[in-house]
């Protein structure tokens, strides 16, 4: 895959790529952690570990390889809610996401449609404290907001999602600009694969 | 339709005698002259050949006489229901490709509707207060069977709506599912049991909304296949080829799906992707029409049909009302019958009982969590459906039947037997069986519902378990009295949940439910009904009456409802809450402001009520309305006798009071008390005497002596002294008069001719002037007419001239101002067309799809702003500087344009953005990019009330999305909206 040549794309190309799992790089593990993660190498916005330990991974949602002007981020991802439970969610400063309220929300719902989904999002506002008027511009690496994933007591080994999956698609997932116009579609969105081994 | 109403000023008195004794009796006479609109309008499903020898056996005049009945909707011919559907279609996908696009240039310069309620009631009265909050009309309830907190409503004008905490007794939230479709005139919804998610629609309500498409969705609502519409041939000899005009009952099961239809059933066996009509059998091998009223799924691959035949093999579908037995012009007779088939393929005739006269049937099955032992029940309405015969029982899965009429243990003055349909069987009929029991059913019509626990009892023993208008001394039983359930019982479902069953009803106030009507232990009086109707705006409007800007009472809003009265906007701080001071159809309604006083004026069918607001008088409630004189000096009851024998005697010229009662503000009467109204001949003024007194004077000659009546009657909002009306015929469609209040005699139009010289258009509907009197011409030369009906012939007009014309010679000559191929008005019915009241170029058309504006005189045409569903828009006020638009729509309530940020709050949204029924990053998107935003913000991303969940801070609340919805959306984050 010529990295360069997907992501002069990507931008423009909303829904065209489902390729979502991205190719896995080697799958790695911090000393100690059960948390086993591939990167996706490819996407517009890419789901990246930031760090692992023995309880929980973290990732960062980071802007792939090209910048992107947006508004509003955020995706669902199946996961088995067996083995993790949702830890800390933390917004991060490139959609400033204002206060009282702050537009950004992590959850892992137990109950309705997106039972057993990692469902987040963060926006900017468009009044109100922390208010921005304008899209902002994302350069290539850009965290959009950071998410922990703890391990479940008694979790078993096996796999928490897999993004590399043929065909896999989140079910929604993406950047938007203030106008509600897709920026990046949830097909342009890449995940890995989390696996637990114990 | 609730005719069995409660006179607002007789209440006292009614209350000391049965409520129906004069007014009930007089309103049965008249109803079975409204309801005979139904048959002849009901071609609709007939062949076009049948429709041809049906428009040429019937006088025109005839045909004509049943525009100024209920129903009033014109029931569009095969050929009119195909172009509707194709107009519809189009404009549905404008409207979904439209939702973000810009500002176009207009009079009213906002991009946003805003739904405006009814969500809610702080009371409501009839002749007195009583405990409610009543809706629009259901049609069919269905039940997730995985969830019993998934409820579906199917409304006559609504379209489908769904609750995730449905089984709430308190106060469910409901979406609407279907704004965008091409029709909200649901008659049928069937759920797919073996795939719950799976549900199909069935367009055209029974009674006033025509449709023949069936819609499926795969995922509970969110999308929907392109419709599909039915039609199909009878066999030989009958050959006649059919479009049904309403889909009244529907089930589904796999594959499977039954489309009960007023043209016979249809079947598909591809799950909904086509459907063939069935020839159902007929006695003595005839082949006739059948009109379906009920499809049963009885389990195990059987089902249970029942319907009405046709006259004879030539015949088109049998009569909503006024059945005939077999006689010289109907030698078959409209006989009710029911079908039953082992496997939905092949059917044979049930046996039923040696009743003879037997009209509508509906049925419910019961214990059908037993196939095998499956009870099914008939609710057995008189051939001419003007009153119920009994009860039908079989116990053999539906091949033969028993009288189970039985007893009524516990009658009341209003109910005093098993007529519980009443004179109004054709319209209000419901039988609800516990699935889990084949001896418990329950039964509604007009003013009663009832139950049984022994169906299968020799005799069954029924008890009355609910009333219309409990505080009346009709609810009183021997034991006690009864609890509340609007009038005029439609639909309803059983569901067992939680080893009990909770029944689901749908009548004319909306959706009510019971957890206890099948307790033994509990008493008949004591059933406890819940009320669901909070939040759902489905009230099917007539009329809007509104406050203005330029006269400092912009609140002020008002509404005319099918059998949910007049509404009223009650107060600031919950805009959306309407109550309903006065009772029955509320019709017309307006209001009018001078010096002398401001005046509100409301309706009920044959009456006029005012209220005239001071600091010590609320309007919102029931007691501060008065009945005025009647205009023709007659008593209200002696009107309501005097109009039902005059149609009883056929056209003549004698005047009598309509059931729909019309008005028009004269706006330019700044002073004096000037609202126009009318007769059934002639209109009147209100003149305000000496002592303050409100009375009519007649200032028209009889118009229509033929008693046709009006459609509309309407003011100049600028030229002092122009009036005009819109009648019923297509000979004269419309009338006017530059003499103001002065009687005289006022200027007939000649039809209007699309064609040339040989068809003039039917079912005028509306007439208005311009603002600014054209250059060259005099008052009355230059006016606008629109029309709801088809030519005389009963074809559409011709696209390209469509139903809205102007006169620039007093009404000798119409040119069609519908707009340019790619620019053109729908090509469907317009309810109101009104001029902009400062631009003369500028015209609002409201119409069977929506609202539609011109700003270049009608040389183009476009949807006006997005947001609006597709619904039929029967009123329309716009404020005199225009800052607002509202409009009155027939199954979603009011809604309005106001670009302004000082615009009152109007319903809660929900947060669902994008409508896929989940709380996702996509609505915190939509939200936060809104923050701030109000109907006057003019650059996107424009306020949509969708995202205003909450009320903000202001006093009164505002329509702005704030930091409160956003924080709203979040408690809901990851779940259903």
């Amino acid at each position: 895959m010529n990295r360069s040549r997907f992501a002069a794309r990507a931008p423009a190309l909303v829904g065209a790529l489902s390729l979502v799992s991205a190719l896995a790089v080697v799958g790695c593990s911090d000393d100690k952690s059960p948390f086993h993660y591939s990167d996706p190498e490819t996407g517009a916005l890419r789901l990246i570990k930031k760090s692992a330990d023995g309880k929980s991974i973290t990732f960062d949602f980071v802007v792939g390889d090209t910048a992107l002007t947006g508004y509003s981020t955020g995706f669902t991802l199946p996961v088995d809610a067996t083995r993790v439970e949702l830890g800390t969610f933390t917004p991060g400063t490139a959609l400033p996401a204002g206060t009282a309220p702050v537009a950004a929300k992590a959850t892992i719902p137990t109950l309705g449609p997106l039972t057993g989904m990692l469902v987040t999002a963060q926006s900017q506002k468009a009044a109100g404290e922390g208010a921005a008027e304008a899209d902002a511009v994302l350069a290539p690496g850009t965290v959009l907001f950071t998410v922990q994933l703890t391990l479940v007591d008694g979790a078993t080994s096996g796999d928490v999602f897999d993004g590399t999956a043929e065909g896999f698609v989140l079910p929604s997932g993406g950047l938007r600009n203030k106008l509600g116009i897709t920026v990046v579609d949830k097909g342009q969105v890449a995940v890995g694969k989390l696996t637990v081994a114990k | 339709m609730k005719i069995g109403f409660l006179l607002h000023s007789v209440f006292t008195r009614a209350m000391a005698v049965p409520l129906r004794t004069r007014s009930g009796s007089a309103l049965t006479m008249s109803m079975i002259v409204l309801a005979t609109a139904c048959k002849s309008t009901s071609h609709s499903s007939a062949p076009p050949a049948a429709q041809a020898t049906a428009a040429h056996s019937a006088a025109p005049e005839e045909r004509e006489r049943e525009a100024m009945m209920w129903p009033r909707v014109h029931r569009p011919s095969g050929a009119e229901l195909t172009v509707r559907n194709r107009e519809a279609e189009r404009e549905s996908q404008k409207i979904l490709a439209s939702q973000r696009s810009g500002v176009t240039a207009r009079a009213v310069a906002g991009t946003t509707w805003v739904s405006l309620g009814p969500t809610d009631a702080f009371s409501q009265f009839n002749g007195g207060p009583f405990e409610a909050v009543d809706s629009g009309r259901p049609n069919a309830i269905v039940v997730d069977p995985r969830d019993p907190n998934v409820v579906y409503l199917a409304l006559s004008g609504g379209g489908v709506w769904k609750s995730f905490n449905g089984a709430s007794p308190t106060a469910p939230r409901w979406a609407p599912l279907t704004d965008a479709l091409p029709n909200l005139a649901i008659g049928g919804l069937a759920l797919d049991p073996a795939s719950p998610d799976t549900l199909y629609l069935g367009t055209g309500d029974a009674f006033d909304g025509a449709g023949n498409t069936v819609q499926k969705t795969t995922d509970g609502g969110i999308t929907w296949l392109s419709p599909v519409p039915l039609s199909g041939t009878y066999p030989a000899p009958n050959g006649q080829l059919v479009l049904p005009g309403s889909i009244r009952s529907m089930q589904a099961r796999a594959n499977v799906v039954m489309a009960g239809t007023d043209a016979g059933l249809f079947v598909s066996t591809d799950a909904g992707a086509t459907f063939h009509l069935v020839d159902l059998p007929n006695r003595n091998g005839k082949v006739l029409l059948e009109s379906i009223w009920t499809v049963v799924d009885i389990g195990m691959g059987g089902w249970v049909v029942s319907g009405v035949t046709a006259c004879d093999q030539a015949s088109g579908p049998a009569p909503i009302v006024n059945g005939k037995d077999p006689a010289a012009d109907c030698t078959e007779g409209n006989d009710g019958m029911i079908w039953v088939s082992a496997d939905g393929a092949s059917w044979s005739i049930a046996a039923t009982p040696s009743m003879t006269g037997v009209g509508r049937i509906s049925l419910a099955a019961a214990n059908t969590v037993d196939p095998a032992r499956v009870a099914v029940y008939g609710f057995i309405g008189s051939v001419d459906n003007r009153s119920t015969r009994g009860f039908w029982r079989s116990l053999d899965r539906g091949r033969t039947w028993s009288n189970a009429t039985g007893t009524l243990a516990n009658p009341s003055p209003d109910c005093t037997d098993l007529n519980i349909g009443n004179d109004q069987t054709y319209y209000n009929q419901a039988i609800i069986a516990d699935p889990t029991n084949p001896d418990r059913v329950v039964i509604g019509g007009n003013l009663c519902g009832a139950r049984t626990l022994n169906g299968t009892a020799a005799s069954p023993r029924w008890e009355l378990v609910s009333h219309w208008l409990p505080p009346s001394s009709g609810a009183v039983t021997s034991n006690g009295r009864l609890s509340y359930v609007h009038a005029d019982w439609h639909a309803g479902t059983a569901v067992a949940i939680n080893g009990g069953v909770r029944v689901y009803v749908g009548s004319d106030g909306g959706v009510f439910s019971t957890t206890n009507v099948f307790a033994a232990s509990v008493a008949a009086e004591s059933v406890t009904w819940a009320r669901h109707n909070q939040g759902l705006a489905t009230h099917l409007l007539y009329s809007v009456a509104s406050g203005d800007p330029a006269t400092q009472n912009p609140f002020v809003l008002f509404a005319g409802a099918q059998d949910n009265g007049t509404r009223f906007r009650a107060n600031p701080t919950s805009p959306s809450v309407f109550n309903q001071p006065i009772g029955g159809d509320g019709i017309g309604a307006t209001v009018h402001v001078a010096t002398s006083g401001t005046t509100y004026w409301g309706s009920v069918q044959f009456s006029r009520l005012f209220c005239r607001p001071r600091p010590t008088v609320d309007c919102a409630e029931g007691p501060a309305w008065t009945n005025v004189d009647p205009v023709l000096g007659m008593t209200q009851e002696e009107e309501v006798e005097r109009a039902a024998a005059v149609r009883a005697a056929g056209p003549d010229a004698n005047d009598s009071e309509p059931f729909f009662i019309h008005y028009a503000n004269v706006e330019t009467d700044t002073t004096g008390q000037s609202v126009l109204t009318h007769s059934v001949g002639r209109i009147f003024v209100s003149v305000q005497g000496g002592t303050g007194a409100l009375t009519w004077q007649p200032i028209s000659q009889d118009l229509t002596p033929s008693g046709n009546g009006f459609a509309n009657v309407a003011a100049s909002r600028t030229i002092p002294g122009l009036y005009g009306a819109a009648g019923n015929i297509s000979r004269a469609p419309f009338y006017v008069s530059t003499t103001g209040n002065t009687l005289s005699d006022w200027v007939v139009s000649k039809p209007v001719q699309p064609n040339g010289t040989l068809d003039r258009m039917t079912g005028p509907s509306s007439i208005d002037f311009p603002p600014v009197q054209p250059p060259g011409t005099t008052a009355g030369q230059v006016y606008i007419g629109s029309f709801t009906g088809v030519l005389n012939n009963g074809a559409p007009p011709p696209d390209d001239k469509g139903r809205l014309y102007r006169t620039t010679d007093r009404g000798q000559t119409w040119t069609s101002i519908v707009g340019s191929a790619t620019a053109r008005l729908p090509n469907v019915s317009i309810y109101v067309a009104k001029y902009d009241p400062v631009d003369p170029k500028t015209i609002y058309a409201g119409t069977e799809l929506g609202v539609y504006v011109t700003t270049d005189d009608g040389a183009s045409w476009r949807r006006m702003g997005n947001g609006l569903p597709v619904v039929q828009v029967r009123d329309i006020y716009v404020a005199k500087n225009q800052e607002f638009i509202r409009v009155a729509t027939w199954g979603r309530g009011l809604w309005e344009m106001y670009p302004s940020a000082a615009a009152n709050r109007g319903a809660s949204g929900n947060g669902d953005y994008d409508r896929n029924q989940q709380i996702d990053w996509i609505d915190v998107a939509a939200v936060s990019s809104r923050l701030g935003v109000t109907p006057a913000v003019m650059q996107p991303p424009f306020y949509t009330w969708i995202m205003d969940l909450a009320a903000d801070t202001k006093t009164p609340p505002t329509q702005l999305v704030d930091g409160l919805d956003l924080d709203a959306l979040l408690l809901t984050f990851g779940g259903r909206p």
